[in-house]
């Protein structure tokens, strides 16, 4: 079992997920704990930051502890510290860098900041060794929904993001609004099954300046304009059509965008990740666009798709293989938005 | 025992290094950036000072609360790594104690706490004692109303007041109190207390371990009071 001396302890809290996983630096996944809060913020029918910065700060050492177990090592086999710095809920994101980094003070080890949209960007390259470059990456999940230009490993280009809901969120809200629980995604996925995606018609919306940029907060409001307009409740008759048609509709919305950038960037590769990468109408759409582009398309499993701390790992070896530099553990500071420069 | 003790709690940020009750030194910082910024570069600074590593804590004394939010957090995050990673015990110590410490130690007692709550509330207790093993709690620490805190307190005494509270609401305790109203003119660092207050649990085998350790928030967060009034409301139809 023994595949390298050095090992990684990754910690990732930058939204309603604590999660902790020891990664060789080879990129083997020794552990990987994640410890979801759905069951605390389902009543609220979304993520509430106040209590899931407090549920951080319980479940953290704990998750630690855990994640050490399971991949029988000690804190002091660690041989580098890496935590998610940010984007994400800045009250949930201190919790994980603060415990981070007084680790790798404690012990004098390296600590790799992480910024949450490239750890997801290589979930993908956890379960795919050989993606070509460049390449297009779409992340869509309940807090981001992101498009970025690959030209190299560990080289991202923000080409566009969403300027309102993500879409992860925009069917969060919907499914809230029609009282069928949270996570919207996965239950509207699970309710639309079957349902026929033409029945109720969506406006796809287009950004008028040619931005890659993405807006969901239209499709949302369409969605509850109809919802009211045909009386739409959790147990109508056309309940299934409805969801399906509004799932297919932010699915067309995502493809779009990555679609024109396929004909403005030469990509030999799209990737998809993000918790919304795990919706199986997206995948098989995506899939189906990679084809129909003749470019290759590749997906994380479905376990690396909602946040983890595997990915935070996987990324921090591969900035220690490329000798990339890394700051003082002292200096790290978590960011709400985007990295400072 | 060497003593680590720190505040995160409020904007006047503090550290402290102590040789059991002894003060070392001493880092205060008032609106400094972040505290997960300052933080640990703080304990770094001190600690080189002393030609110290930080293996060579044998306790630590946290600020539990209450305060911000998120600096309770910063403070409570970073102390338990620390213990998980030395083995050594945790002092959490009340920032309302540890304020009304400062004035008892040096002006007199007894003291009532008002740290500003934000939204109408302070957070607030009232003391009595002479030294940190003697502190009595007469007023139980919470968030209150400023007006219903300062009803509470008892008549015919002077009393001293400290906190961030005490200018929000100068008026109304001039009101309530009058001329039994004594204003501390002691500043709001408190690490020094904390790590004073800390030795004594420290001293008595009473540390804890990093699991035990509960932050003091004393109020819900939004969400949860409005989900409760929502109960309520439904409850009352």
């Amino acid at each position: 079992m023994e595949i390298s001396a050095n090992y990684i302890l990754a910690i990732e809290t930058s939204c309603d997920e604590t999660s902790a996983a020891v990664v060789s630096f080879d990129r083997q996944i020794r552990s990987n704990v994640v410890l979801s809060q759905d069951l605390i913020h389902a009543p609220f029918g979304g993520v509430v930051p106040e209590l899931a910065s407090r549920q951080h700060l319980k479940t953290i050492l704990p998750v630690v502890e855990e994640a050490l177990r399971r991949s029988e090592l000690k804190l002091q086999d660690i041989a580098a510290f890496a935590v998610t710095q940010g984007p994400g809920l800045i009250g949930s994101l201190l919790v994980g860098v603060c415990f981070a980094k007084a680790l790798a003070y404690y012990y004098h080890r390296p600590l790799i900041g992480i910024d949450h949209l490239q750890a997801h960007i290589e979930s993908v390259f956890l379960s795919h060794r050989d993606i070509p470059f460049p390449s297009l990456a779409l992340i869509v999940s309940g807090g981001h929904t992101s498009l970025f230009y690959l030209p190299e490993r560990l080289k991202y280009r923000l080409l566009g993001r969403t300027r309102d809901d993500a879409a992860g969120e925009a069917l969060d809200k919907v499914a809230k609004f029609l009282g069928l629980g949270y996570p919207g995604g996965p239950i509207i996925e699970r309710l639309a099954e079957g349902g026929f995606a033409r029945a109720f018609a969506f406006a796809i919306p287009r950004m008028k300046d040619n931005s890659l940029d993405f807006s969901f907060s239209g499709l949302k409001t369409a969605a509850l304009k109809l919802i009211k307009d045909e009386e739409i409740t959790a147990s109508h008759a056309q309940l299934k059509d409805f969801l399906a048609s509004f799932e297919s509709a932010i699915v067309e919305s995502l493809l779009f965008n990555l679609s024109q950038a396929l004909s403005i960037y030469k990509a030999e590769a799209i990737l998809l990740c993000g918790g919304v990468a795990r919706n199986r109408r997206l995948r098989s759409c995506f899939l189906e666009l990679g084809k129909e582009k003749g470019v290759k398309a590749y997906l994380p499993l479905p376990e690396y798709c909602t946040d983890n701390a595997a990915m935070v790992g996987a990324l921090a070896a591969e900035i220690i293989r490329l000798n990339k530099p890394i700051a003082s553990p002292l200096d790290l500071d978590a960011y709400a938005r985007f990295k400072p420069d | 025992m060497k003593i680590l003790a720190f505040d995160t709690t409020s904007p006047q940020g503090s550290l402290a290094l102590l040789e059991d009750n002894e003060l070392l030194g001493e880092i205060t910082l008032a609106g400094a950036k972040s505290p997960s910024f300052y933080l640990l570069k703080s304990i770094d600074f001190l600690l080189n000072l002393f030609s110290l590593a930080i293996n060579e804590i044998e306790g630590y004394a946290v600020a539990a609360g209450p305060g911000s939010f998120t600096g309770i957090r910063v403070g409570l995050s970073s102390v338990k790594a620390l213990a998980l990673a030395s083995g050594r015990p945790i002092a959490p110590i009340s920032a309302l104690k540890a304020l009304a410490y400062k004035v008892i130690s040096t002006e007199g007692s007894p003291v009532a706490v008002m740290m500003d709550a934000k939204k109408g509330e302070v957070f607030a207790a009232f003391f009595e004692g002479k030294n940190c093993e003697e502190l009595r709690e007469i007023v139980p620490e919470g968030a209150y109303k400023p007006q219903e805190f300062l009803n509470f307190l008892p008549n015919g005494k002077k009393i001293y007041l400290i906190g961030s509270g005490t200018k929000v609401y100068y008026q109304k305790i001039m009101n309530i109190l009058g001329e039994r109203a004594v204003l501390s003119r002691r500043s709001l660092f408190i690490a020094h207390e904390i790590g004073l207050l800390g030795w004594a649990v420290l001293k008595a085998g009473k540390g804890q371990d990093p699991d035990k350790v509960e932050p003091l928030y004393y109020r819900p967060s939004q969400a949860e009071e409005k989900w409760s009034s929502m109960k309520n409301q439904r409850k009352n139809l």
